[in-house]
């Protein structure tokens, strides 16, 4: 049986684990209410100019844009967006297992021939990729605390780059979705060629037929356009995934802390019995060495 | 009959503005317009530059944009801008360093690509030009 010291050296230690753990959980759920006020306010925008783009790329002489128009598909880039940080639940390890799942199954036939690269968003990601001699185009990380719109600007720009110099004919993006602080949806998003969505006919806003008057012209709009939208789009990823990967971390930290309270109760329970048998025992050995003096 | 229509203000921060407004001067890349109510249906891209809103009552006032589109359908007009702000909430020492360090910047051409540190410059010297001028009333 553990010595008196030992199990109180355990509990201590374990208290102040636990203290780490519940002042991670609190920041994460301060870093979590910024980061949803941020998904929330870029989300006006995100809209507006998503239908704009509906009604724009529907247009003839947006399929000349190359961003949108498809080709064939010899090359892929897959985004891979993870956390800088480990200590979030299965935050990072579903990602990657995701990634590998994909290198086996759907992007199997480019991944055998090296025909499928990566760019890495988050350290953790970049760490697990780049230290198996993946095929990384790109590699941006320690920038979610600091985050701002020319981050996912800069991501995007690599992208539109690769696709540009036909080494990407297909770009796509996995990451954490937000959906509450306990849940997490993993999607995996096509980037790029642009896919205009369908247009419901009955609303006359997207109808083509509605006279617009461009200026400059319909072509030099959309090529202005197209670039934002991806930044756009980038940009929200980037915030879902900042978002989910702080809901992970608070619930990741709040079981921990629970688990330690529970681990802390036993062993105080184990001390306390301990200590018990230890004065029982002194007791015992008192009574019967003053026994054996009255005899 | 009523002069105003509905206008939104959108960067990808925040809504800067969202209201009845009786006109708009924006930047346009093309050139500076103005939006009265009933315009026809119109998408155009704006550049970096100054953008006014009226009021009914004739009170006018200014805005830095950086750049982004404005579109007007059915009497609702909607900027979104890159940037923009009011010309009372410029932070003006930010925009002065932002000014100076462009200006470096453009000495030293090998090392920076000299379009962006343009761009940079423009919009310094934008924010600074409008966080001058006031709202005025006639």
């Amino acid at each position: 049986m553990a010595t008196l010291r030992e199990i109180k050296r355990r509990i201590v230690s374990v208290k102040s684990t636990q203290k780490i753990t519940k002042a991670m959980k609190m920041v994460a759920a301060a870093k979590l209410r910024r980061a949803q006020e941020n998904i929330i306010s870029a989300r006006p925008y995100a809209y507006t100019l998503g239908s704009l783009i509906k009604h724009l790329a529907n247009c003839d002489v947006a399929r000349q844009n190359p961003l949108i128009s498809k080709r064939e598909v010899k090359n892929v880039l897959l985004v891979v967006v993870t956390a800088d940080r480990s200590l979030c639940g299965a935050f990072n390890s579903t990602i990657i297992r995701k990634v590998n799942s994909l290198m086996s199954n759907e992007f199997k036939a480019f991944h055998d021939k090296g025909r499928l690269k990566l760019v890495t968003v988050g350290k953790k990601g970049d760490e697990f990729f780049v230290k198996r001699q993946f095929k990384v185009a790109g590699r941006f990380y320690n920038f979610f605390n600091t985050m701002s719109i020319s981050n996912a600007a800069d991501i995007i720009s690599s992208c539109v780059k690769e696709y540009n110099e036909e080494r990407a004919d297909e770009v796509y993006v996995v990451y954490n979705e937000f959906k509450s602080a306990l849940q997490q949806n993993l999607v995996l998003e096509k980037l790029l060629p642009v896919e205009p969505e369908k247009v419901d006919s009955n609303d006359h806003r997207y109808n083509i037929e509605t006279d617009y008057i461009y200026e400059p012209s319909q072509f030099e709009i959309i090529n202005t356009l197209i670039p934002k939208h991806l930044n756009v789009q980038m940009w929200r990823i980037l915030l879902e995934s900042f978002a989910a990967e702080m809901g992970a971390r608070m619930t990741a930290m709040d079981s921990a802390t629970e688990n330690a309270g529970e681990m802390i109760s036993t062993l105080s329970l184990k001390y306390n019995r301990a200590r018990q048998a230890a004065i029982t025992k002194e007791i015992l050995e008192v009574v019967s060495g003053a026994e054996a003096l009255q005899k | 009959m009523e002069k105003t229509f509905h206008v939104q203000v959108i960067t990808p921060q925040k809504v800067v503005f969202d209201g009845e407004v009786s006109g708009v001067v924006a930047p346009g890349t093309v050139g500076s317009f103005e939006i009265l109510k009933n315009h026809t249906a119109f998408i155009s891209s704006i550049k970096i530059g100054e953008m006014r809103l009226r009021h009914e009552d004739g009170y006018e006032e200014y805005y830095a944009v950086g750049g982004g589109f404005l579109d007007v359908h059915d009497n609702k007009v909607m900027v979104l801008a890159e940037t923009c702000e009011h010309s009372a909430d410029i932070d003006v020492n930010r925009a002065k360093l932002a000014h100076d360090r462009a200006r470096k910047r453009l000495e030293d051409r090998a090392n920076y690509d000299v379009d962006l540190v343009n761009q940079a410059l423009q919009r310094a010297a934008n924010r600074l030009e409008i966080a001058s001028k006031r709202a005025t009333r006639p």
